[in-house]
């Protein structure tokens, strides 16, 4: 692990030449779709609803594994999406945005609650504070016993530590199974510039990782 | 990590078959596998977040409508707070000031400050005068002529 700590060069290209396939975003149903919304046509938005809702809801759920939460922030991503869809660029496909756009309300929502969680805990005694202190212990250790769960908990806050565009390409990649070629596909980006991202990507996160065991209090797997 | 590892790392953490040269190189080098070990657990730990496919329950649709109803109303609110609006609020009013102030540095400087300014507005003033007076013989005539006919009429 040593050469993780330095600079290391990123993967070249194979030596074997590859057929790329470059899809144009422009000129896909899907971007007839989206044209449609960015004229404001209601039905083409209800379309892009029903047809994403389910994806939406199982990226969200497998970043916070919570039903009340995924339920509010599916509503605010499709908010976003209505407002912000009018500087859809057609770089990428519509799934690799709407996905990109979820899992940052998924980290925004993280953010926030920590905020609140903060100031909640601001108002209260030495005493009260001590207690909750315990409490959370308590649960940390409760999932101990779970190693899945804590294992889920700490890939989410090491995700957190990474740049949006990095966390989506390594969820694309590692949670939706997308291969190389696909996530070329559907950034617009050649597949060596997939490849170098991902790992540059995977070496953050190994050093968030490693910068987590170090400091004190931190009980990781 | 050697760049023969590092150039297939995808297609080892995929779990494809490699070339039989790159199995030996890792079994070769510890460093290598170690490394991809490492990189190996962190993609399990990553797919642990996969869940099944969902769907929201009924009615979604038309609560996301209400979440960009309420959005759309605050959003005036907050277009004003945006710090954009603030920038362009603060580039119109200094494109006013500087407007304003080639105004007054023009007009002021098409009028240049005479010294004798002050002299010929009170000079200025004197035919006024003159006119007022006028005026005034003028009505004073009118008046004399009324009572000489008042006078002619008693005669």
């Amino acid at each position: 692990m040593k050469v993780l700590a330095g600079v290391l060069p990123f993967p070249v290209s194979s030596s074997e030449p590859r057929v790329k396939t470059k899809v144009d975003h422009r000129n896909t149903e899907e971007a007839a779709l989206v044209r449609r919304v960015q004229a404001r046509d209601e039905l083409a938005f209800r379309e892009i609803v029903e047809r994403y809702q389910a994806k939406v809801f199982s990226i969200i759920f497998g970043i916070l594994r919570n039903h009340n939460d995924a339920e509010d922030i599916a509503q605010q991503v499709f908010s976003k999406i209505y407002f912000s869809i009018k500087n859809f660029d057609f770089r990428s496909s519509l799934l690799t945005w709407i996905y990109k756009i979820t899992v940052n309300e998924c980290y925004d929502y993280l953010r926030k609650k920590r905020v609140r969680k903060l100031v909640y805990e601001s108002d209260f005694s030495d005493e009260d504070a001590q207690r909750m202190q315990n409490i959370d212990t308590a649960i940390d250790q409760h999932q101990g016993v779970d190693t899945q769960l804590a294992q889920r908990d700490l890939v989410v806050k090491l995700l957190g530590k990474l740049s949006s565009e990095d966390r989506s390409l390594l969820l694309l990649k590692e949670v939706e199974g997308h291969s190389v070629e696909e996530l070329a596909q559907m950034t617009g980006m050649n597949e060596n510039t997939i490849k170098v991202k991902l790992f540059r990507a995977r070496q953050k996160l190994l050093k968030a990782s490693q910068r987590l065991k170090r400091a004190p209090g931190q009980n990781l797997v | 990590m050697h760049q023969t590892i590092r150039d297939n790392l995808e297609e080892f953490l995929k779990g494809n078959k490699v070339p039989q040269e790159l199995q030996a190189h890792l079994d070769a080098c510890g460093e290598c596998a170690s490394e991809l070990s490492l990189f190996q657990s962190q993609a399990a730990m990553l797919r642990s977040l996969q869940s099944g496919e969902m769907e929201p329950r009924a009615g979604f649709y038309a609560r996301v409508l209400d979440r960009i109803e309420q959005e759309g109303r605050s959003s005036i609110w907050a277009a004003l707070l945006e710090p954009s609006f603030g920038r362009r609020i603060a580039m119109a009013s200094a494109v006013l000031v500087v407007l304003l102030g080639t105004y007054f540095v023009t007009t002021e400087s098409s009028e240049p400050m005479n010294p004798s300014t002050a002299e010929s507005a009170m000079t200025s003033s004197l035919p006024a005068q003159v006119s007022l007076d006028q005026d005034g013989l003028q009505q004073q005539r009118q008046r004399d002529a009324v009572l000489v006919n008042l006078a002619a009429y008693h005669e």
